[in-house]
């Protein structure tokens, strides 16, 4: 599973630089999104830690308890949740320095875990 | 379990191969009560593949609003899972991301929930979401990003013909729309249009 998940995140990650790149900002964020809570789930598995079936934000939360991402990650992570959900369903359109926000975020999110 | 799939809800659940992830969501969580198929995967019958929409209805959902992914064989299974009362709340608005869900989703499991939805199915979108595609529109066209602003039109132009099945894509829409071949001038004429349908 962890290799699925490493794939789908990589696969995510490239599709966020991409569409970044694009100027698809509403892709961009989806994508980040998406690559963030694999690379979330990659973290969770190796600690031995269910993750099937867990939303954005209890992945976020049982890392942060963890001590896996710091205050800070987990505000960031936050964010992008929030933007992900506006762009989603209310159909938000983030700005490129949004965009690039959470390309960071998820590259970030990548190295670290 | 089984008696709360419904009938065309198990046979699709079988056919994409999504019964038994169904069953162990059902089991992770009492407070699902109903699990909807929806987005392209629905009139993709014949044709299984991409990737597979579903939105769970939660009771006392914390937050309110949230999303997470499966992988399963080649397919990315995206679940939303959304508090009821939300979504009730959403219907009532006539927000188009509920409204597609009510007219065009495919309830798979319910335990008697659904029912209830139906009589937002002729609920027409929101004045204010229609207004606001065209407010982006416009804002998208004065930075002369044409290709975001055409979705957004069309997105409006879609709302405002009572349909909610929206999209990011460009193809999909122009299909959609029957608009085929669009420019900056024709875009704003469409926008136009729209405002003064939307403010009368």
């Amino acid at each position: 599973m962890k290799d699925k998940f490493l794939t789908g995140a990589k696969r995510a990650l490239e599709e966020t630089r991409k569409t970044l790149k694009e100027e698809r900002f509403e892709m961009c964020i989806i994508n980040a999104h998406m690559s963030c809570e694999y690379m979330m789930k990659i973290s969770l598995e190796k600690m031995h830690s269910k993750v099937r079936f867990m939303g954005f934000k209890d992945l976020m939360g049982i890392l942060k308890r963890q001590k896996l991402i710091s205050a800070s990650q987990y505000d960031e992570l936050e964010k992008l949740r929030r933007l992900r959900n506006k762009v989603y369903h209310e159909a938000y359109i983030p700005s490129k320095k949004e965009a690039e926000s959470a390309f960071k975020i998820a590259r970030k999110i990548l190295e670290k875990c | 379990m089984n008696k709360h799939f419904t009938e065309n809800g198990l046979y699709m659940a079988k056919r994409f191969k999504i019964r038994k992830f169904i069953e162990n969501l059902i089991d992770s969580d009492v407070n699902i009560e109903t699990v909807v198929l929806f987005g392209s995967s629905v009139s993709k019958i014949e044709k299984i593949s991409g990737d597979i929409d579903l939105l769970a209805l939660k009771r006392n959902a914390k937050p309110q609003l949230d999303v997470f992914h499966e992988l399963l064989d080649n397919k990315i299974l995206e679940v939303t899972v959304i508090d009821i009362d939300k979504f009730e709340r959403e219907l009532r608005a006539g927000h188009p991301f509920a409204l597609n869900i009510v007219r065009n989703g495919l309830p798979l499991y319910d335990r008697g929930l659904w029912n209830n939805f139906l009589r937002y199915k002729s609920k027409q979108p929101g004045q204010r979401f229609i207004a606001s595609y065209l407010n982006k529109a416009r804002k998208l066209l004065k930075e002369k990003r044409l290709p975001a602003a055409t979705i957004y039109v069309l997105n409006a132009l879609l709302l405002s013909q009572n349909k909610v099945d929206l999209s990011h894509k460009l193809d999909n829409l122009k299909e959609k729309t029957n608009v085929k071949n669009i420019n900056e001038e024709a875009l704003t004429n469409i926008l136009k249009e729209l405002r003064v349908k939307v403010e009368r």
